[in-house]
Formats: C-alpha cells, structure tokens, sequence
C-alpha cells in the first residue's frame, strides 16, 4: 500500500518558478507515456520510467518527481511533446525539475564528470582544451576573420572523439568543394551547452554559453554552420535570451543550398540500400526533415529506405538529454530498436546527421554482433565518399 | 589545544583507516605543538588503547554509551558531539568511510564548526596558524586548498596520508567518558551488510590496470591478460565492447559509464581509444596502448605506445616479466 503523501504548495509553487510553466496544463492523458521509446526497450526503464506519472506529482508538488533514475531516464527527445494534446512543454518541464537536483549539488554521480569537465575544459570529454582542434592536425583549416561568412562551429565528440573526428573532417571537405566560405575560431570555443541545459546545470550552461556569445561576438560572427544539431538547436533556441543572436544552420541545409545552385555535385552515386534515422535535435528540435533526404536523393541511385518511425515522430537512438553519458544494460537499448528496424528493411548502410547518433547506433550495431550487415555512417562521411 | 580523531575500528581491530588519521594528526600535532586526542567506542576500543598511542595518540578518549551500535552513526553521535564540545579541538578528524562521512557534518553542525571533506592532504601553514587542507574540486580535475584557523572538521580519504613510520607511544593517557544513551527510537536502523564478492585486486584501487578490447578477439585470451596483470599485482578490466561482447561482466567495464581507473600504469591492450573509454582513464599515471594499428587513436593519448600484434606481443612480455622477477 501505499502511504498518502501530503500536496505541498511550496512546493508546487517553487516548481513553477523555476521553469515548469505548461506543468497545469496537463491533463493526465498519458499519451506521452504510451508514445515514448522507453516502452519498446523492455528491461527495467522500459516498466520504471513513466514521463506522465512525473508530470503529475510535480502538479502537485509530492515528492517522487525527484526520482533519478526516473527524471534522469528521459532522452529529451520530444516525441512525447509532439503527442502532447495539450501542448505541454515536457522536455522544459524535465529540465527544470533535473535543475532543482543538479543546481542543490546532487548530481547523478554518471554525470559528475561530464560537469566537472564542461567547467574545467569547456567540453563534456576531459580533452584538453589546447587540444580540441587535434581533429584537423594534418587539415589546412580556414580560421574564421572578419570577412568570413560562416563560423563553422565543430561538436566537442567530433573534437575530441577519433571516430567522430571523421565526421568533422566530411564535413569541411564538403564545404570546401562547396566553395562555402567558412572559418574555426578554434581552442577558444566552449561546448555549445546542450547537455549541460539538458541536465540541469544551468549554472554551467550560462557559462558555457556566455563565453562563447561573447567570443563569437568579439569575432564578428553573425552566421553559424554546425556539424551537430545539438550545437545547432542550443544556438538557434537558447542563445538569444542570453543576447547570443545569430543566423544558425545545420550543415544539411547550407549543403542542400549549394547543391540546389549547382555549387556542389558529386562524382560517386551509391547504389546501396541506405536508410536514414532523424536525429531528434535535427528533426524534431531543429524541423529539419528534408534536407538530409534530398541530400541523399542526389547520391542515392535506390530510394532511401525510411524506417517505421521517421521525421515527426522518429524515435531517439537514446544518446540525448546526457544519456550518451549513461550506460543501459545491453539488450535494453533505444538504439538496438533502430538498428533493428534498419536491418528488418533490408538497409545495408543506416545514416545519420549527428555525432551522438552515429556513436550511439555504431555501439549498439556491434552489441548486436550485426555490424557485418549494417555499416553506420554518418551522412556527411556518405556524402564526401561521393566527392571525387 | 588539541587535535581529535575519532577511531573507527574496523572488525574490532585498528584498521589501515585509524592508523593513517592517526598519522595525519600527529604530523599536525606536533608542528602545532599540541596534543592528539583519540576517540573511540568502548566495547572493542577499550581493548585497543595502546595501539592508538603507537599510532600517534597522546591521549584516548573512550567513550562508553550503552546502545552505541558502531555502524549506526546516531546511537552514539551525541555522545562524541558531547565530548568533542567540552574539549573544543582545534581540528576534529574523520576517515572518509560511510561513517566517518555520516558523522562529521553532523558533529561539525553541533559545534558550530566548518567543514572540509575528502581531504587529500593536509598541512600547517609556514605562518604555524592556518591548517591547509586539500580537497580535489571539479571532478579531480583542480585540487582546491582551504585554509583552517580554528574550529574544523574534516574527513580524509582513505590512502590519502600516511600511518606513522614508528610506534609513538605505548601507554597513552586513557580518559572514560561516560554518556547517556539518546532517548528515543533509533531514526535508522541497519538491515543487512553486504560485502562485495569481488575476486582479486578492485578495478578502482589497483595501481596496475590490464584491459582488453574488441581486438582481443574473443573471451579465451582474456585468460592471458590476467596472467599479465597477476604478475604485475593489478586488475583485469575491458572496454564497454568487450562488456558488450560478453567476454567480461559489466563490473569489469572501464570508461565514462563503467568504471572510472586512475592507476599509475595503465595497459590497453587491442582498445583503439574512443573519448568514452580514454575519459575514464585520463587520470592514469602511465598509460601504454598496445596495438595492432599504427593509425590506432590510442597512440595520441598513450605515453608509451606498442604496434603489435597483441597475440605476440603479450607472452613475450610476460615470459619477460617472469624471468626479471627470477633474478
Ligand atoms: C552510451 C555509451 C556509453 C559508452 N561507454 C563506454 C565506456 O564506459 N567504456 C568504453 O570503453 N566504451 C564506452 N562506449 C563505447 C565507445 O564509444 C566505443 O565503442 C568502445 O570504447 C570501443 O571499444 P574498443 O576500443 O574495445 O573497440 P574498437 O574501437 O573496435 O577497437 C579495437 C581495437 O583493437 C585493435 N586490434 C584488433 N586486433 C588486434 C590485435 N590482434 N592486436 C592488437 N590490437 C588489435 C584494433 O586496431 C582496434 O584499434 C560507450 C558508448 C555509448 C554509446
Ligand atoms: S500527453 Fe500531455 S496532457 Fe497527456 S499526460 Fe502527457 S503531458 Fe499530460
Ligand atoms: S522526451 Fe522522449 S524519452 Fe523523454 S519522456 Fe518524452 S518521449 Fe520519452
């Protein structure tokens, strides 16, 4: 039985004060919990985790919405929101109730050293800060000056991680044969913020993300290029009301413009079975559905293969809102479901336009001993394969 | 004036923990030119007076409450709140166990004292007044100093100082102090003590750590890793792939998400080197990458670096090691 919990509202009170606005326009449905990933993974996450029954203790200011292996379990990735009938803003309403946890000192210890080293290094990876361009080490990189038309802003796993450096590496090669005019400003840059804001740790997030409005002002940027669509949303979405504003793309949508100009062709067609998964940061957070697929239209010489749940209601490979700093035992995984889904359709190659996705898919693939099938890559690596 | 240590014994016995405050505060003591004072339960700790003096105490302090449960912190914490109240010390001392981080804020909030945990080192200012205490911040990435003049209670991480080098006394003074029993039910009680069932050396504690990789190829070599590390007194770890594979148990598992390593050497033996898996290990002080691929990522981040085909490389450095510990 369980034992009757008084409603408090100091409580409640307090909750909306710091950020959980739409948190009484919910009326209890449960359309979120039934559409979220979590259900389909089985394992514990998959009974555990319920983002409606948070949602309703947090209205009421019971505890039990502080749970964390519960509120700690939500990828952010926004499909519940997407079902949502009354609009409520979910992901806003997690991340303030993380806040309460993260901003008292009681950081999930998983997260503990992605923190740390976000203020200490300025990026989530313990890499050294004079180290986060070692990606280009043998690239002549353009610097960003003045008369430089886009910042190219590089993630920090594509920085610091060697597989994901590749990704880095696609994508000036692309904007090079695109004639894009860009620059890095370099060891200067801090980590855009997401998973700092996703977590809770606003405090850090500000930081993080003052630092860079400040240095990217002091450069005269005004337009942005991303290579991930966490970098992308973070500065599209939550610089401006830190007086960071900016013209952000992703690197889908400048490529796809010089493509449509006839700036950039490719050599190479593929003719592989290719399927694409949204990132919910391109997708969902970012409404950036098409570019990606038209991009891949040119290359590909067989449709693109569109798995069960795509665009507006794709589901998560599991590595947002600081899951790819959490570990899901083996066989409970979000993205064992998309490799699955992949390898179900008859897909050769699964693309992705997001360092956290191709990390995360490519892990799960070779759990799953299927990485002799199914080759993961990410979208900018297939199409610079296409450049001559 | 004085320095106090409170003593928690381990299994009855002075432990490896008591004996390292006990040390700490000596050194202190002595430059402060002021007592150590030991606390300590009665029950077993009556029996142990003489060994808390050879470990550093000028005087011990045994306190006898009569419901006083060792591992339960709150059966005895007034009375040590007590006795540390009427004595004021200028440093009170605590081991980073589960109890010693129990008690030393409570007792530092009774008294009005400040606090400093997870202390690494500690030591008197040239001045002679100010305490200087050393706690890592931000992840173990930057070690903070923090200056005590009066009133502080600290905890200090196990094999984070030293026990004495030489017995200091064998007869300290012994003072009893007898407390009342706090009134009441007990706020929490204990249900059972699990003891982790962990074979050989702990992943987090070894100061030699051998791990293996997607490229050891298969469960059966993992066999050879272990004799590699046995040889050098250290632990046999993997990267999550390896965990994936099923060739390890989770336990096992070294990165961001599994186990976090600061050994002085650490092997990655057949492991490329991702961002997950390197961040987990950063803190090592020697790390020696071992790897079929000369391009391999790990080579950026290894001090010392070994293209080989693992499978010849790891009996030779055995056999090696074998006949370097004959001679
Ligand atoms: C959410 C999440 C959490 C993660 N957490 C962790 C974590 O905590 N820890 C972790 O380790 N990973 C973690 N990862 C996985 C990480 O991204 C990498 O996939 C993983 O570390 C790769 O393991 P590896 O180096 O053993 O395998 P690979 O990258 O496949 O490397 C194998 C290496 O072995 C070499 N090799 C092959 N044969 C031989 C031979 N005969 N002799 C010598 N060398 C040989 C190859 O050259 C290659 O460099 C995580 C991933 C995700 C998505
Ligand atoms: S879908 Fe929206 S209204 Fe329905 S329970 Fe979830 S948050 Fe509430
Ligand atoms: S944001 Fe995604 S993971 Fe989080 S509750 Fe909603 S659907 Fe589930």
């Amino acid at each position: 039985m369980a034992e009757p919990k008084p409603v408090s509202p100091e409580t409640r009170n307090f909750l909306l004060s710091v950020g959980t606005g739409t948190l009484d326009w919910c009326m209890q449905c449960g359309f979120c919990t039934a559409v979220c990933p979590w259900r389909l993974a089985g394992g514990r996450l998959g009974t555990y985790f319920n983002i409606r029954r948070i949602q309703r203790l947090a209205q009421l200011g019971v505890e039990g919405f502080d749970d964390e292996e519960a509120l700690f379990a939500c990828t952010t990735c926004a499909l519940c929101e997407a079902h949502c009938p009354r609009r409520v803003e979910i992901v806003a309403n997690i991340r303030a109730l993380r806040g309460i946890l993260v901003e008292a000192g009681f950081v999930p210890q998983h997260l503990d050293p992605i923190i740390s080293s976000l203020y200490a290094n300025g990026n989530p990876w313990s890499g050294p800060r004079a180290r986060r361009l070692d990606w280009a080490r043998d690239l002549r990189l353009p610097r960003f000056e003045r008369d430089t038309e886009y910042l190219l802003f590089v993630c920090c796993t594509s920085c610091y991680d060697p597989r994901s450096q590749r990704i880095a590496r696609s994508v000036v090669r692309l904007l090079d044969s695109a004639g894009v005019s860009f620059g890095v400003i370099g060891t200067e840059e801090s980590c855009c913020g997401d998973v700092a804001d996703k977590v809770g740790a606003g405090e850090a997030f500000r930081q993080l993300a003052l630092s860079n409005i400040r240095l990217f002002q002091s450069k005269g940027v005004r337009r942005i290029v991303t290579t991930s669509p966490h970098c992308f949303v973070a500065f599209r979405d939550r610089y401006p009301a830190l007086g960071g504003e900016f013209e952000v793309f992703h690197y889908t949508e400048v490529l796809l413009e010089r493509v449509r100009h006839g700036a950039l062709g490719f050599a190479r067609r593929l003719s592989e079975r290719v399927a694409y998964h949204d990132p919910c940061y391109l997708g969902r957070h970012g409404g950036v559905f098409d570019a990606p697929r038209e991009l891949l239209g040119v290359v590909l010489t067989a449709p693109l293969v569109e798995l069960a749940w795509v665009r507006e209601v794709s589901h998560c490979c599991g590595s947002g809102g600081g899951r790819l700093w959490a570990e899901t035992p083996k066989g409970q995984r979000l993205g064992e479901l998309r490799v699955s889904d992949a390898l179900a359709r008859g897909a050769r190659v699964l693309t992705t336009a997001c360092p956290y996705c191709v990390m995360t898919l490519e892990a799960d693939c070779f759990g799953l001993g299927q990485q002799e099938n199914l080759q993961i890559l990410e979208l900018g690596e297939l199409l610079a394969s296409c450049c001559i | 004036m004085a320095v106090l240590v409170f003593a928690e014994l381990e299994n009855g016995k002075v432990g490896r923990n008591a004996l390292e405050v006990l040390g700490g505060a000596r050194s202190v003591a002595d430059k402060l030119k002021m007592e150590v004072l030991c606390c300590v339960l009665d029950g077993d700790g009556g029996q142990r007076t003489g060994e808390l003096g050879q470990a550093g105490a000028d005087r011990v302090i045994v306190v006898k409450v009569a419901t006083a449960n060792p591992s339960d912190p709150e059966s005895y914490l007034a009375a040590l709140a007590e006795t540390c109240t009427g004595i004021r010390p200028v440093l009170i001392m605590f081991a980073g166990t589960p109890v010693g981080r129990q008690l030393a804020p409570r007792v530092a909030h009774r008294l009005s004292y400040g606090i400093v945990t997870d202390c690494l080192s500690i030591r008197v200012a040239d001045d002679g007044r100010e305490i200087l205490l050393t706690r890592p911040i931000y992840g173990g990435k930057v070690h903070a100093v923090f200056a005590a003049r009066e009133g502080q209670v600290i905890t200090v991480r196990p094999r984070a100082l030293r026990p004495l080098e030489h017995p200091y006394r064998a007869d300290p003074q012994v003072d009893y102090v007898e407390a009342t029993p706090r009134g009441g039910q007990p706020r929490t009680r204990v249900v059972e003590v699990h003891k982790e069932t962990e074979s050989g050396v702990k992943l987090e504690e070894a100061k030699v750590v051998v791990a293996g990789g997607r490229g050891i190829g298969g469960p059966e070599p993992f066999a050879m890793l272990e004799e590699l590390a046995g040889l050098l007194g250290g632990a046999v770890g993997g990267s999550r792939a390896a965990v994936d594979a099923g060739w390890l148990p989770a336990t096992r598992q070294i990165g961001l998400t599994g186990k976090i390593v600061s050994p002085d050497l650490y092997v990655a033996v057949a492991i490329s080197g991702s961002s997950q898996h390197m961040a987990g290990v950063a803190n090592s002080r020697v790390i020696v990458g071992i790897n079929i691929d000369p391009e391999a990522p790990i080579f950026h981040s290894a001090h010392l670096g070994v293209v080989e085909d693992y499978r010849e490389f790891v009996p030779v450095l055995i056999e090696k090691i074998k006949s370097a510990k004959a001679c």
